[in-house]
């Protein structure tokens, strides 16, 4: 399919396109972030506490004073961080094993497939939790534990592409013609399952943003003062009774947030690749 | 079924050692000395080296595993360090919990995903359809946390209808069933999402042969011809995404227990990974994987009776 073709597809989906122009927001605030939000996001000013929201804080401010807004502005940065960087390094090593064990089969493509059934039956949110907690949370952690449960998620889906093209004509007449199989492999079947591939990233960079947050929440993310959204909901948790705003604002920014993904991923599917179903 | 079950067997017990490897693993990778952590800064050089030997921290990480293993195939998961209960022991009384809050969850995704997703298909392209494909995409992008938070919000704090955390009494009692809501639909309805699409689509796929075709002219009812017809023949792909997602759910319980101060097996979790309670971290992520496993292979014997042309192999 040609790419003005798809692009047709997916402008005529409306949600797909609100999601992608959602998304280009959040980059701004990516980029622009300490120099659009009003206020510093992590100074601690104790005469402006838990100030439900108003023309001056939108959001609210909390315990310390500190500007809900200001923070959420700021916090995009870590979200879209974990939320690519995971899906790129799982990208690459599914990428990897997934041609490996598609085109090899046999052995290795048992060994490869028998370890990411076992990593797909094990809950990942406890064996992310027990490793991002036991390193003592962070950045580096929180993406490291995410990559562990993660990488078969890609490898599975790499794999039955590539035993969809591996018999294909073009295939059998590139080996034919003495290519090796790094070339093969390279040229003539990775072209042919990246779109696919672009589609379940966008699908999984939604997942690894809210599962981010989740482990934040649980205190093993990324560390406050960070502004982390996670960590400002686990915060606002205590003052949920009287302080609403806390726990309220940054859930629902990073709801929209989640949201916008699924539209775009579901859009880029129906424009790209109608057979993927999400997990 | 022999054969499946040698199988079956034999990747439980790969995905058990997989799961302990890792686990044992990133507890040693920590920065800091466990025993140092255990007994505090005050505590004398002497004390902790006693106390490194006593956990075998003085060995090689293989040798400590082997240890461990060795232990563990007696039925010796070690004792919390924290409480000096035995692990086991502390799992066992709290995995009945984690099981109740999770197969009210799994029953609520499932009832509601498969109406849901019978009515989308059943009307598909109006405005009802709309609506279940616009929702299951709303609650595919729930953070699970913040939604425990917003029902504890309206719920339990605005219109005081039902409590705000913890379980009440024994499983099972009035009370204990009050306080069970609000975690079971917090932890139940954000899956219910992927569960929608999967019915609807396989829904779809089926109204489109012609035995359905064959009911309808017979002059059936059309409810009995949708459930008894359609639905029977659509839910087999739904069983297996059922079996895929439920490692999903349990992982999903920790937050969902550590929200509404649910005292099962996820908040033990939680609870021993600030406390750097190593023995008690491994013996719940063993327990959580047991159960994962045990529920797979239920889906899989469902997964045969529904489709009498599947043979367990």
């Amino acid at each position: 399919m040609t790419f003005k073709l798809w692009f047709k597809v997916f402008r005529k989906n409306r949600l797909a396109v609100f999601g992608a122009v959602i998304i280009f927001i959040f980059f701004l605030l990516v980029i622009f972030g300490n120099r659009i939000a009003p206020y510093d996001p992590i100074a601690q000013n104790y005469s402006n506490m838990l100030k439900p929201p108003s023309f001056e804080h939108p959001f609210g401010t909390d315990h310390v004073g500190r500007d809900i807004l200001s923070r959420v502005i700021v916090g995009a940065k870590y979200s879209f961080l974990i939320g690519f960087g995971v899906v790129f390094i799982e990208g690459v090593i599914g990428t990897i094993l997934g041609l490996i064990a598609g085109f090899y089969g046999g052995y290795i493509d048992t060994i490869i497939m028998r370890l990411v059934d076992t990593m797909l039956s094990i809950p990942a949110m406890v064996l992310a939790l027990v490793i991002a907690g036991t390193l003592g949370g962070g950045l580096i952690p929180v993406i490291l534990a995410m990559t562990v449960i993660s990488w078969a998620h890609f490898t599975r889906l790499v794999r039955g592409e590539v035993l969809s093209v591996r018999e294909d004509l073009y295939v059998e007449s590139a080996k034919s013609l003495g290519a090796s199989n790094y070339k093969v492999m390279k040229d003539h079947i990775l072209p042919n399952i990246i779109s696919t591939t672009i589609v379940f990233s966008t699908l999984e960079i939604p997942w690894a943003i809210l599962f981010s947050a989740g482990l934040s929440f649980l205190g093993v993310g990324v560390q406050p003062p960070a502004p982390e959204w996670g960590n400002i909901i686990a915060s606002g948790r205590t003052y949920l009774t009287n302080e609403w705003w806390i726990a309220t604002f940054p859930g629902l920014v990073l709801m929209v947030l989640v949201l916008s993904f699924n539209f775009v991923g579901d859009g880029l599917r129906d424009a790209l690749d109608p057979k993927l179903t999400r997990k | 079924m022999f054969a499946y079950l040698v199988r079956r067997l034999f990747t439980m017990i790969l995905v058990l050692l997989l799961v302990t490897i890792i686990v044992f693993f990133a507890m040693r990778l920590a920065p800091g000395d466990p025993a140092r952590q255990i007994l505090g800064p005050l505590a004398s050089q002497e004390k902790v080296e006693e106390l490194r030997q006593e956990l075998h921290l003085d060995k090689s990480i293989w040798i400590q595993y082997g240890i461990w293993f060795k232990n563990a195939l007696q039925g010796d998961l070690g004792k919390s360090i924290a409480s000096k209960a035995s692990t086991i022991e502390l799992v066992q009384s709290r995995i009945g919990n984690t099981l109740e809050l999770t197969i009210s969850a799994f029953i609520i995704t499932v009832v509601l995903a498969i109406l849901a997703g019978v009515i989308s298909a059943v009307k598909q392209y109006t405005f009802l359809d709309n609506i279940v494909t616009f929702s299951s995409l709303f609650w595919l992008s729930m953070p699970r946390f913040w939604l425990g938070l917003m029902f504890m919000l309206l719920f339990a704090t605005r219109i005081k209808w039902l409590p705000i955390s913890g379980m009440g009494g024994p499983i099972g009692t009035w009370d204990n069933l009050i306080h069970l809501i609000l975690p079971a639909l917090t932890l139940g309805l954000p899956r219910m999402g992927s569960l929608t699409r999967i019915v609807r689509s396989s829904m779809l796929n089926v109204l489109r042969q012609d035995y359905v075709t064959t009911a309808k002219s017979k002059g059936l009812k059309n409810r009995k011809v949708i459930f008894k017809h359609a639905l029977r023949n659509a839910l087999n792909p739904v069983i297996t995404m059922i079996g895929l997602q439920l490692p999903w759910l349990f992982g999903g319980s920790v937050i969902v227990e550590t929200v509404f101060s649910w005292p099962g097996i996820g908040r033990l979790l939680t609870t021993a990974i600030f406390e750097r309670d190593y023995p008690l971290i491994q013996t719940v992520a063993i327990g959580y994987t047991v159960i994962v496993v045990l529920a797979n292979l239920l889906a899989d014997i469902a997964y045969a009776i529904s489709d009498p042309r599947i043979r367990l192999q």
